[in-house]
């Protein structure tokens, strides 16, 4: 019971909290005893000083005797507005008993001050919210009154809202009035609670009353609305109710009725406008204020129920497996709405081509058309309203069809197309009741999922065009890095080399042009993707092949030394160990250069380059090592493959000759 | 026609006296002028072997094969010299070497005919010092060579004693690349060249000028160890017996210079120019 007062946002009021526990061990450890409490305390939200008395009867604490609690911060409020609030009662065996005012304020200051009797005074600004009435063993009796007022400078400038309603034990009685800054209701109860007699709603902006319900024991039989000078009568439930319910006359009741008048006048409206739900929303949510605090702090039962009378349809099992069967519609409807409301790219697509801007626009037809009903219906159903309506009086033969009427914006123009729904399902709309809603459900999601199968391709078409579109700039980039390459590496080179590179340019053109001619967009992007790595290759096996003649010539520098010639008494150079780089230049790289133009595949181009570039650093490394068994091995070797082994050369795999 | 034949005959012997005569007087009398010499033909064959030892020191190994001509075939009708001659070199630079070494020198008889007691070859020894110079000039190079041999030789006879003596010799040479802006490799060169071998000693009474070669080589550079090249020799000097007498020889001089390294390569690091 305790534990109820702790709100676990409030650590440091905890802590208090704590030590008013060790507090009241002794009087726990005596039994049974009365006891004060004066500190601070928090309550639903409202976190103050608090001073009350209690007693522990088993372990619980019973509140008993005078409650206070309550909030002011003054330097707050100069600073820049204060959050006041007062409860002030009394309980009697944990429950609320007795008189009780409760002032909610949320002020300001324009900082003037006065000075008198010894205190400075200061004008406030803000809203006050001033409540009081009495309650007997926790429910509210006699008459309540809320009164919120606008101040400033202290004096009421508005009265935002005002009631008074008269209670019996919690039950309202006799007239009651409620008013906002608009709106004023006047009406009555009998002894239990029930609506009865003419309850009449004025509005201050038009002469008389706007709206007169009529209640006889709590059925309401029909409402009379002025509305842009018209008046219009509405029939209510009928006299004898075949399933009467007793409700609370709130938010739910006015859904119920909203719903009834659209259902039994083919959508009329006029409910949806009626200003009484909003007043009495706003009544209950000022009592709804209280009753939290109360139930928070003792057993109470404070909110005020109007009572009426309305017709129940209770739902059948048939019924209640449909709505499973719609309820599971509207998920996976939801659920591919989602997907169009995500996809940015069908945003962008809608633009450029038509077909995809009907289907979206086919999409929102459903949504407003077909799949609101069903949402409604589930909405009805979660918000208990739906077994107060006339069920039967979904009919669907003239408002839905399988095939509906699209209009939507063209590339060019407005255009309109007829949306055939899913192709693969019959729908047969001539039904009632949850059977039609159930229909429409079904209609709604196989239409989407329709729509969202073509959207789908559409959607990957699209990526596959852009896909490709990249690919395909990635390849001519790669085209011309490589046309590049071996355009200037064939006008500087000569002879084998010369013939290797004009053989990748003639390799590197003529897979282009094969791959122009495929047609089929998945083999174009496989295709693609390998051409981009094959030219970017093939470039690099050009500029390794640009770089022979220069490296021959590093090679040739490397091995050369200068020997002393007794006979000339001159330095000259000698080429040492020309085995190796005899087996460089005239074994291995014209057998590179020979593969290169003629059996030049995008599989083994990589190879081939490191199989040169490998070559050649084997040679530069070998000039400082001891290869006199090499050498040895070398003499005549005229096999490439022999002589990558004997010089330890390896490709990346041995593809390449195989 | 019989009578001709003998008249002619008679002429040929009295022309073979005649010319004899002179030679067979030189032993003795210096002739009022000098006498030279038909010359001889003469064709070497002479390999130049220059095998690196170390850092500057470096094996002269050369072996010549020199023929001369006899009866009626030019150059090559006998065996006149063999030489192998041997030195241990140093390399103060690549302009400046010296070698010191020795030779075994068969000498072949090539008297037409041999007189009785005569050896068909008899040894001769030296020993030999030298210092040779080297001078780029523009494309060309420019050798100086000085070459003195302590050289022990003696006759055919069986009784025959060695005599000493002393040579003097200074050779000029250029080496002018043709197809290439220097020596080097696979370069065609020509090498004209001349040396003046001069000697002394107890024996050498009035011939001091042994000879005077002028040769000019054409060769071919393979490669830094091996070098082939052949010229035209033309040699002058005095009888060693009478100085009033000169020989002549002329001939084909065939060349192999090879100088190999068996060094391994770490030795051969830094190489002789280290210090230029």
């Amino acid at each position: 019971m305790f534990r109820k007062y702790f709100l676990p946002d409030k650590i440091s009021l905890f802590l208090k909290g704590f030590l008013f526990v060790l507090l009241l061990v002794p009087f726990t450890m005596a039994g049974q005893g009365e006891a004060e409490y004066s500190g601070p305390f928090s309550v639903s939200g409202y976190t103050g000083i608090a001073e009350f008395k209690y007693q522990i009867e088993e372990g619980d604490t019973i509140l008993t005797g005078p409650f206070e609690l309550s909030q002011i911060d003054p330097r707050s409020l100069i600073q820049e507005e204060d959050d006041y609030f007062l409860f002030k009662g009394g309980f009697k065996n944990d429950l609320p008993d007795g008189y009780w005012k409760f002032v909610f304020g949320e002020f300001g200051t324009n900082n003037n001050a006065e000075f008198e009797d010894n205190a400075y005074r200061v004008k406030l600004d803000g809203i006050i919210h001033r409540a009081s009435g009495s309650l007997n063993n926790g429910k509210p009796n006699g008459k309540w009154t809320h009164k919120i007022e606008e101040l400033d400078n202290s004096e009421i400038e508005r009265v935002l809202f005002n009631s008074s309603i008269n209670f019996e034990y919690g039950v309202p009685q006799r007239s009651f009035n409620i008013e906002n800054e608009r709106l004023t209701l006047i009406g009555r109860f009998l002894r239990d609670g029930l609506a009865h007699d003419v309850w009449e709603l004025y509005s201050s902006d038009a002469l008389g009353a706007t709206e007169n319900w009529y209640f006889q024991d709590g059925r309401l039989e029909q409402i009379i609305i002025q509305q842009d000078n018209n008046t219009r009568t509405l029939k209510g439930f009928p006299r004898k109710m075949q399933n009467p319910k007793v409700i609370n006359l709130d938010e739910r009741f006015i859904k119920i009725l909203q719903l009834r008048q659209q259902l039994i006048n083919k959508g009329d409206t006029v409910l949806n406008d009626s200003q009484m739900g909003n007043l009495l929303a706003e009544n209950a949510s000022n009592y709804k204020k209280i009753d939290d605090i109360l139930s928070n702090l003792g057993k109470s039962s404070f909110m005020p129920e109007f009572k009426v009378k309305a017709e129940y349809f209770p739902l059948t099992d048939n019924e209640k497996e449909l709505l499973d069967d719609i309820q599971e519609y509207v998920i996976k409807s939801e659920e591919i709405n989602q997907f169009f409301i995500e996809s940015s790219q069908l945003k962008i697509l809608q633009l450029s081509d038509d077909d995809v801007a009907f289907l979206v626009a086919a999409t929102k037809g459903i949504n407003s058309n077909y799949l609101s009903l069903v949402k409604d219906v589930v909405r009805y159903e979660e918000s208990d309203i739906l077994e107060f309506v006339p069920r039967n009086e979904f009919k669907g033969e003239e408002n839905y069809s399988s095939e509906f009427e699209v209009n939507y914006q063209g590339q060019d123009e407005g255009l309109s197309g007829t949306f055939l729904g899913p192709q693969n399902r019959q729908f047969n709309f001539n039904k009632d009741g949850l059977e039609l809603v159930a229909e429409v459900a079904e209609y709604s999601y196989f239409s989407l999922e329709h729509i969202k199968d073509q959207l789908s391709n559409k959607l990957t078409e699209r990526q596959q065009e852009q896909k490709l579109a990249n690919l395909e700039e990635e390849l001519i980039m790669g085209l011309n890095a490589a046309n590049e390459a071996t355009d200037s590496l064939s006008s500087i080179l000569e002879g084998p080399e010369k013939q290797a590179v004009l053989s990748i340019k003639e390799k590197v053109n003529s897979d282009l042009k094969n791959y122009s001619s495929i047609e089929d967009p998945n083999v174009k992007i496989d295709r693609a993707r390998e051409l981009i790595t094959c030219f970017s290759d093939l470039t690099k096996l050009s500029l390794t092949i640009g770089n022979l003649p220069a490296r021959a010539q590093e090679i040739k520098e490397e091995y050369t030394e200068e020997v002393f010639n007794p006979f000339t008494a001159t330095l000259m150079d000698e080429e040492v160990k020309k085995r190796i780089t005899n087996a460089y230049n005239e074994v291995l790289i014209p057998h590179f250069l020979k593969k290169v133009q003629s059996d030049l595949t995008c599989e083994n181009t990589e190879e081939i380059n490191d199989l040169l570039n490998k070559s050649y650093l084997r040679v530069l490394e070998l000039k400082e090592e001891d290869t006199s068994r090499i050498e040895r091995k070398l003499k005549k070797e005229k096999d490439p493959q022999e002589v990558l082994q004997m010089l330890n050369i390896q490709a990346v795999n041995n593809e390449i000759d195989g | 026609m019989r009578t001709v034949n003998k008249t002619y005959t008679t002429l040929l012997i009295l022309l073979l006296v005649i010319c004899s005569f002179p030679a067979f007087s030189q032993d003795n009398v210096l002739p009022e002028k000098s006498k030279i010499k038909e010359p001889t033909t003469i064709f070497w064959i002479n390999t130049y072997g220059n095998i690196r030892l170390s850092k500057r020191l470096f094996w002269v190994a050369q072996t010549h094969f020199r023929f001369q001509e006899k009866g009626g075939t030019p150059m090559v009708g006998q065996i006149a010299q063999v030489y192998n001659r041997h030195a241990l070199g140093y390399l103060f630079s690549k302009k400046f070497n010296v070698a010191v070494g020795g030779v075994l020198r068969i000498n072949f008889n090539t008297s037409d005919v041999l007189e009785s007691g005569e050896k068909s070859a008899v040894p001769e020894w030296r020993i030999w010092e030298q210092a040779q110079f080297a001078m780029p000039l523009d494309r060309m190079m420019i050798y100086h060579r000085f070459r003195f041999e302590q050289r022990w030789s003696k006759g055919y006879l069986e009784d025959s004693e060695y005599i000493y003596r002393n040579r003097w010799r200074y050779m000029f040479r250029i080496k002018i690349p043709i197809n290439k802006p220097k020596l080097a490799s696979n370069t065609f060169y020509i090498a004209p060249e001349a040396e003046l071998i001069m000697q002394s000693g107890e024996a050498v009474v009035d011939s001091p000028m042994e000879d005077l070669r002028l040769h000019a080589s054409f060769g071919y550079i393979l490669s830094p160890r091996l070098t082939m090249a052949t010229g035209f020799l033309y040699s002058l000097g005095q009888e060693l017996h009478n100085g009033g007498y000169y020989k002549q020889k002329m001939g084909l001089r065939f060349h192999v210079y090879f100088s190999p390294d068996f060094r391994k390569v770490k030795h051969k690091l830094p190489s002789i120019h280290k210090d230029d």
